[in-house]
């Protein structure tokens, strides 16, 4: 199938060219001396002395500190929000999952909503989906998380562009009673987190039976009486039920996930990469090799690895970022943004997000712009896709053992059970009671981390494993920080 | 209007400021025109909801001439809607293209879904505009819109009122969409909310009663839950639930109104007005057949807005409340014919896309206030929710 293009001219630019319209965009937006305005950056920046005017090119942001998510939330926490804000035109608040500490609030105005809504678009088209109506089955998270928001705002770019698509929108929640309107209306495209689609996969067939023994139940018939047999017998996957054509997935890499997501949903699955801080719709096109980062919304750099294990070994050393464009194939490294928002724009802003570039020449879809692939964390988030957590958090409750024994030292090893996250909690602990009283008293501490529970309880992620161990193999950073989280061979 | 708007055909549905404006015959002749030239219910005959019903019933929409022949059409109860998306909505549920669908939890817990059409949605952001300006909502309101998670109308709420703007005309109104579910399991938001400070709260009184508890607990607020008197009338009410405005007890201390919705809600108002000390305002058919009916500054009940539904009153008494459909078909009046001080069962006939509800009861009690041109200027009638 030839390519589509909702914006051609922008998608296929040359890759030469993505620099000068980036600075350009620099200028016209007057990046720099807006948000010179705002507390976020104000003291910061006096204090690297640097003068606005001498940003005139994407090469001089490199005289510019990097923000960080903490930074951002320091700024809220200490200054008046309309001193932080570039724009008072805000329309809609968002926030992040707070799982450092406190949340994120990020504003939106409509003009950065454009950005959104295009992007949105941009996507639909590179997949494929402008050309037939469609119907989506949208899992998205409540308010005020954004996927929330982007459900909305992409339902409000299709019909500006006269697109009709069918959403049935339904909250982790809400699946369950979603799922009849959902079989009866057929969707032919699933967005969500690849972990819930994973978990509604595995526990399909038992739904299954359990639905076809009631309606046999309810009404006596052969079809009824063979739905129920097969389901019995051969089990029914979604597949048999929804004939569901293309999958978007983001808010975690879809990489584990995609095989399990193939076989029982039989759909194509593309992966998305967006932020609260940013809603711009990043996703693979139809030859899945890498994910584009659209560069005329953004100006995108990379801290490679090497350059943040300096960071770690040298006190007070300043990592060198490269533009995403112009790093070698196979580059891994911490994804940097600066992007032109209106009410809030994020200038070398640190994401914590670990990317490998895959590709920077032309894809064979025609885009110029660089693909990357999405790793993991490097902040102390224990991120298991809808189930995210701080390390803090996990200190905080295993502080609290102290009847059967104390805690001393510990790890959170995150490994897989088939594609489901699976931690594996290490603890060296000072006994003063039974081993399994001990054990008990732990996993009912680290279980005070709601979302973990509620994770667990619902099979989104594994049960976590907790051993007892003599010593640690600790695991240290340059700077001989312990690594709290090991990620295993399996993740 | 801006050219986007103008591209999904807001400026049709949503230009009509004369509508709100309009006499009350004007108003009662626009129902009868829409109803008959739309040919709504002939529409809506399509659907399995109404089809065998209406066969069984000798109903034929083909009739329809005058506003008169409505009611003819049998009722159609809640339970008519559970029934027809049980075990879920079948295609014919829908009269055209849906273009979102939500769940509706009806009054005994059961649930049934509404489909929401393209013109839906237009309707929506264009009562979400009408609302803002009876209310008296400004440029420079910030709206914490409590919601309940997707799929309910709700969660789409805050994003109606935001994209109601954004494609008109620009015009600020900063929202929060905030869903309280969430907010219980991390009270460190509120934070946000006593640092922004909103000048609106959109809630259910559940919803607002719950946040205020959360301010309360986490973040120390001084206010103090008051309760009401459960035996006030509905319409003592109304009016005493305005006289707390001066008494700023909560910790949202820019918030100026509250407006409320959800169904059975008018007890709990007082109660939202005493907690936060504001001026509240009761909306009423937002989450069930996507009306935004309000109440304006007159504080006089409830606009049911003419132009987007004909709406009947069922007279029956408590006694009456199990007959069947069949029974009282007949013997509900136009709300625009009705008496002062009429009682009864608030019955509504939508001009919905996706499904119009044709006759619905929607459970709800209220006294019809006056259908004389209220002091805010507005010819809609009136009815104070009981």
């Amino acid at each position: 199938m030839a390519a589509r293009f909702r914006q051609q001219e922008l998608e296929c630019m040359p890759r030469l060219q993505i620099a000068a319209f980036q600075e350009e965009k620099l200028k016209q937006s007057r990046l720099i001396s807006r948000a010179y305005d705002s507390a976020l950056y104000r003291s910061s920046w006096q204090k690297a002395g640097f003068a606005p005017a001498s940003i005139q090119n994407r090469a001089d942001l490199r005289q510019v500190p990097y923000l960080t998510g903490g930074g951002l939330r320091d700024a809220f926490a200490t200054y008046a929000i309309n001193d932080i804000l570039t724009s008072q035109r805000v329309r809609f608040w968002f926030c992040t999952s707070g799982t450092t500490g406190s949340p994120k609030w990020i504003p939106y105005t409509d003009g950065d909503l454009d950005v959104c809504e295009q992007t949105i678009l941009r996507s639909m088209w590179l997949i494929g989906m402008d050309q037939t109506r469609l119907t989506w089955l949208n899992l998205v998270t409540p308010a005020p998380f954004i996927s929330d928001g982007a459900a909305h705002f992409g339902i409000f770019a299709e019909m500006l562009c006269g697109l009709q698509n069918e959403h049935i929108a339904a909250s982790p929640t809400e699946v369950a009673t979603s799922l009849p309107l959902a079989s009866a209306r057929k969707p032919n495209v699933l967005s969500a987190f690849p972990s819930v689609a994973a978990r509604i996969a595995e526990g399909f067939p038992e739904a299954a039976l359990v639905e076809t023994r009631r309606r046999f139940q309810e009404k006596k018939n052969f079809a009824n009486l063979a739905a129920m047999l097969l389901a019995r017998y051969k089990g029914i996957r979604v597949r048999d039920i929804i004939k569901l054509r293309y999958g978007i997935f983001s808010g975690e890499s879809l990489a584990p996930y995609r095989q399990t997501i193939i076989d029982h949903y039989g759909l194509e699955p593309y992966e998305l990469y967006a932020c609260t801080e940013f809603l711009c719709f990043n996703v693979e096109c139809s030859y899945h090799c890498g994910i584009h980062i659209w560069l005329d919304v953004c100006i995108a750099e990379i801290i490679p690895q090497p350059e943040l294990d300096k960071e770690e070994n040298t006190a007070g050393y300043i990592p060198q970022a490269l533009f995403l464009d112009e790093v070698p194939i196979g580059t891994m490294g911490e994804y940097v943004l600066t992007t032109f928002g209106e009410a809030l724009p994020l200038v070398r802003y640190r994401t914590s997000d670990l990317l490998e570039v895959v590709g920077t020449e032309r894809c064979r879809c025609g885009r110029t712009h660089p693909r990357v692939r999405v790793m993991r964390r490097l902040d102390d988030v224990v991120n298991m896709g809808l189930v995210r957590f701080s390390i803090l958090e996990v200190e905080t409750c295993l502080g609290r053992v102290s009847h059967a024994g104390k805690v001393v030292n510990w790890q959170l090893r995150l490994e897989r059970e088939s594609c489901k996250p699976k931690p594996m909690l290490l603890i060296k602990a000072a006994r003063s009671g039974a081993e399994q009283a001990l054990l008990d008293e732990i996993r009912s501490r680290v279980f005070e981390i709601e979302v973990l529970r509620v994770g667990c309880e619902s099979g989104i992620v594994a049960n976590p494993d907790i051993k007892l161990v003599d010593e640690i193999e600790e695991v240290r950073t340059a700077t001989s920080k312990v690594r709290r989280i090991v990620y295993g061979k399996t993740w | 209007m801006t050219d986007s708007a103008d591209r999904i055909g807001m400026k049709e549905t949503t230009d009509g400021q004369y509508l709100e404006q309009a006499s009350l015959e004007e108003l009662v002749e626009f129902s009868r025109n829409t109803l008959v030239s739309s040919r709504v219910l002939q529409r809506a005959a399509k659907s399995v909801l109404y089809r065998a019903r209406w066969q069984r019933a000798g109903f034929n929409p083909e009739g329809m001439k005058d506003l008169s022949d409505l009611r003819r059409a049998p009722l159609t109860a809640e339970s008519d809607l559970v029934r027809a998306c049980h075990p879920s909505p079948v295609k014919s549920y829908a009269c055209s293209d849906v273009q979102m669908w939500f769940r509706v939890t009806g009054r005994g817990g059961a649930t049934w879904w509404m489909p929401c059409g393209k013109q839906d949605i237009m309707r929506m952001l264009g009562l979400c505009r009408r609302m803002n300006r009876v209310v008296g909502i400004s440029d420079s309101d910030l709206a914490l819109v409590l919601s309940q998670p997707a799929p309910t109308v709700s969660d789409s709420l805050p994003y109606f009122l935001g994209y109601a703007h954004k494609l008109q005309s620009g015009a600020r109104m900063e929202i929060v969409p905030l869903s309280v579910m969430l907010l219980l399991h991390r009270p460190a938001w509120a934070a946000f909310f006593l640092k922004r400070q909103p000048t609106i709260l959109v809630a259910t009184p559940t919803d607002a009663l719950q946040l205020a508890d959360i301010l309360r607990k986490n973040i120390g607020g001084q206010s103090q839950t008051t309760s009401s008197t459960d035996s006030q009338t509905a319409g003592e009410a109304t009016s005493t639930s305005q006289t707390s405005k001066a008494e700023r007890r909560g910790p949202l201390e820019r918030l100026r109104l509250a407006l409320l919705f959800g169904s059975g809600i008018s007890q709990d108002i007082q109660k939202v007005a005493q907690e936060y000390g504001v001026e509240t305002f009761q909306m009423q058919g937002a989450t069930d057949c996507l009306l935004l009916n309000v109440e304006c500054q007159m504080h006089k009940g409830v606009h049911i807005w003419l132009d987007t539904c004909i709406a009947e009153i069922l007279p029956v008494g408590e006694t009456d409340e199990r007959r069947t459909g069949a029974d009282l078909q007949s013997e509900a009046v136009f709300l625009h014919e009705a008496k002062t001080g009429t009682r009864g069962e608030l019955v509504v006939t939508t001009f919905g896309e996706a499904l119009p509800l044709v006759r619905y009861r929607t459970g709800e009690t209220v006294e019809v206030v006056s259908n004389e041109r209220c002091r805010c200027g507005l010819s809609h009638p009136r009815v104070r929710f009981l």
